[in-house]
């Protein structure tokens, strides 16, 4: 089974190709904007280089969120427009899930039972998923308020990742261990286990479960205070 | 050649599929209106999230009316710019993708050069022509001498026409969008009841202006229902039917010196184009009709339907461009602004 993975919601733009359970190539460029220039020349010179025709693609993997509301709108737009002619299933998964994934790799075997991914949301809040070395959700992609987020991981996960990390970590009691790349920079979700963890969703659920396509996942309401005219600018 | 069109440049979401041979194979739109009217005007976030919800569908639909198979598709055309960024974000990335999907050009289209061109998918329309064009965002004369050509004339120097029609109809307790209502209030209305100021009126070139004529609607409606009171149903007729008689006035001798300058480079067929939201003004479209017969001009007005905003002409404008082999990279960027002529 062929799955195309594509992530825009965060600090990355990466995409990643799965051939019959194995991940052929994956590339990836940091940046927080300018996904929709950036996305499609990228996923094209990337299908020249690993040669995978849209046609034969079984899935698409995509993040739904949290993450930017341009970013994960660039990412769903285009799995949808490439599901149109392909009849390729969509598989939504959150950047969270995939940040918890990678800390997982990178600190196996985990003994503290589950991690905590935290990305920043701004104004004194953070993103917040909870997931256990099982791999199931403990606690649901949220946004909340930092002290709330370490009230909430308190005695549940002992491993952090994501940019929001540090900033719960100072709210808790005992030290955690907070994953990070190689270069002490954030993770951002890796477009390869965002892939892997799409090929395990369709194992367990299969394919005909993902025959609609995912909604994103803001979890902030659009900043709707202040009415703008119906107006286009010159 | 069959181009599938996209526009997500405000609040409505639209896909078409047009070729060719002029025929709209399907033309499918999703209004927002209602997502909308709890704030009085469109919120850009809450438009993006409902582009990126329905766009896919709303292709599958027209796919499915215009009875074609994907392979049938020669060309994506999505609109680029200008508009609300968010927006126009959603469209392009669905445009790009579908192109790389399908293998086949990428146009992205200034949503102005849709309204621009039109006019030739419904008739007969040689280069050079004048366009007035009279939309919410816009109000402008351009010369368009060819695809990618426009040599601008005049524009607003502040508010555009359709902005003034929703700001008096609200003023008047009509409601939103206000062009439609406006004319309808009018046509019982008295117009010789109040005297309204004719900005920019006589004078030279072709440039308009709509805000001093909203402030006196605005005072106007201030001594007819003081302290919060609304108008009575005559007064907001009768002020429906000023304003109204005040925009007809000013896009006539505006236009007129426009086809002045126009009629000096001797185009071998002096054709008027209008286009754009309140080109759907019946009383405007009478009245600027008797100024090109005058001056020996054909007139041609797009039907409503591909007056407001829609996907057909943006698939024409991107039948027009792939005809002449323009396409664009997939680097395209998304533009909030974009002057359809040199500021």
């Amino acid at each position: 089974m062929n799955i195309l993975a594509l992530d825009t919601a965060m600090a990355s733009c990466g995409v990643a190709f799965m051939r019959a359970g194995a991940i052929v190539a994956e590339r990836s460029l940091l940046q927080s904007r300018g996904h929709a220039e950036t996305l499609m020349p990228l996923l094209e010179e990337f299908r020249h280089e690993t040669g995978f025709a849209y046609r034969d693609l079984a899935a698409i993997a995509v993040t739904i969120g949290p993450g930017t509301f341009a970013g994960i709108r660039v990412g769903l737009a285009a799995a949808r427009a490439i599901a149109l002619p392909t009849a390729a299933a969509i598989v939504g998964l959150t950047s969270l899930e995939v940040l918890a994934a990678e800390a997982m790799e990178r600190t196996s075997p985990v003994t503290t039972g589950a991690v905590a991914a935290i990305t920043d949301a701004r104004n004194g809040k953070v993103y917040l998923q909870v997931v256990g070395v099982d791999r199931l959700t403990r606690i649901e992609a949220r946004l909340v308020a930092i002290d709330e987020a370490a009230r909430l991981i308190d005695g549940v996960a002992g491993v952090l990742c994501g940019d929001g990390a540090p900033l719960v970590a100072t709210h808790l009691a005992a030290p955690r261990v907070i994953v990070t790349r190689a270069s002490g920079d954030a993770l951002q979700p890796s477009p390869r286990l965002l892939a892997l963890l799409a090929a395990d969703a369709i194992a367990r659920r299969g394919l005909s479960a993902f025959r609609r396509p995912p909604r994103p996942l803001y979890l902030r309401s659009p900043d709707a205070k202040l009415p703008t005219e119906r107006r286009r600018p010159p | 050649m069959i181009v599938l069109g996209l526009e997500t440049s405000c609040d409505e979401t639209a896909a078409a599929i047009v070729d060719s041979d002029r025929r709209i194979r399907a033309d499918v739109v999703h209004l927002q209106l209602a997502d909308h009217q709890p704030y009085g005007g469109v919120v850009p976030e809450i438009a993006a999230r409902a582009h990126v919800e329905v766009l896919d569908s709303l292709i599958a639909r027209a796919m499915t009316e215009a009875a074609l198979p994907w392979s049938a598709i020669d060309g994506v055309a999505a609109t680029a710019g200008p508009g609300l960024i968010a927006g126009l974000m959603v469209g392009l990335v669905t445009g790009k993708a579908l192109a790389a999907t399908l293998d086949r050009p990428l146009v992205a289209i200034n949503h102005l050069e849709g309204h621009a061109l039109s006019a030739r998918l419904v008739a007969d329309a040689p280069f050079p022509y004048l366009l007035l064009l009279i939309s919410g965002g816009h109000c402008q004369l351009l010369i368009v001498e060819g695809v990618g050509r426009y040599r601008r004339l005049g524009t607003t120097i502040d508010d555009a026409v359709g902005e003034a029609f929703d700001k008096v109809a609200k003023l008047i307790g009509l409601g939103y969008p206000g062009g439609p209502a406006i004319e309808r209030a009018a046509q019982t209305g008295r117009a010789a009841r109040f005297k309204l100021p004719r900005p920019m009126k006589g004078r030279p070139g072709c440039d308009f202006s709509f805000s001093g004529l909203k402030t006196a609607v605005r005072h106007l409606v201030h001594d007819l229902a003081p302290s919060g009171t609304t108008v009575s149903a005559v007064d907001a007729s009768d002020v429906a039917a000023a304003f109204q008689a005040v925009v007809a006035d000013v896009l006539e001798d505006r236009t007129a010196n426009a086809i002045e300058q126009f009629l000096v480079e001797q185009p071998p067929s002096p054709t008027l184009v209008v286009a754009g939201g309140v080109a759907a003004n019946a009383t405007l479209r009478a009245r600027l009709e008797s100024l090109a017969n005058r001056h020996g001009l054909r007139m041609i007005v797009p039907p409503p339907r591909l007056c407001t905003d829609n996907a057909a002409m943006i698939a024409w404008a991107g039948v027009e461009r792939l005809t002449l082999g323009q396409r664009d990279p997939l680097t395209a960027p998304a533009r909030a602004r974009w002057p359809l002529a040199g500021e």
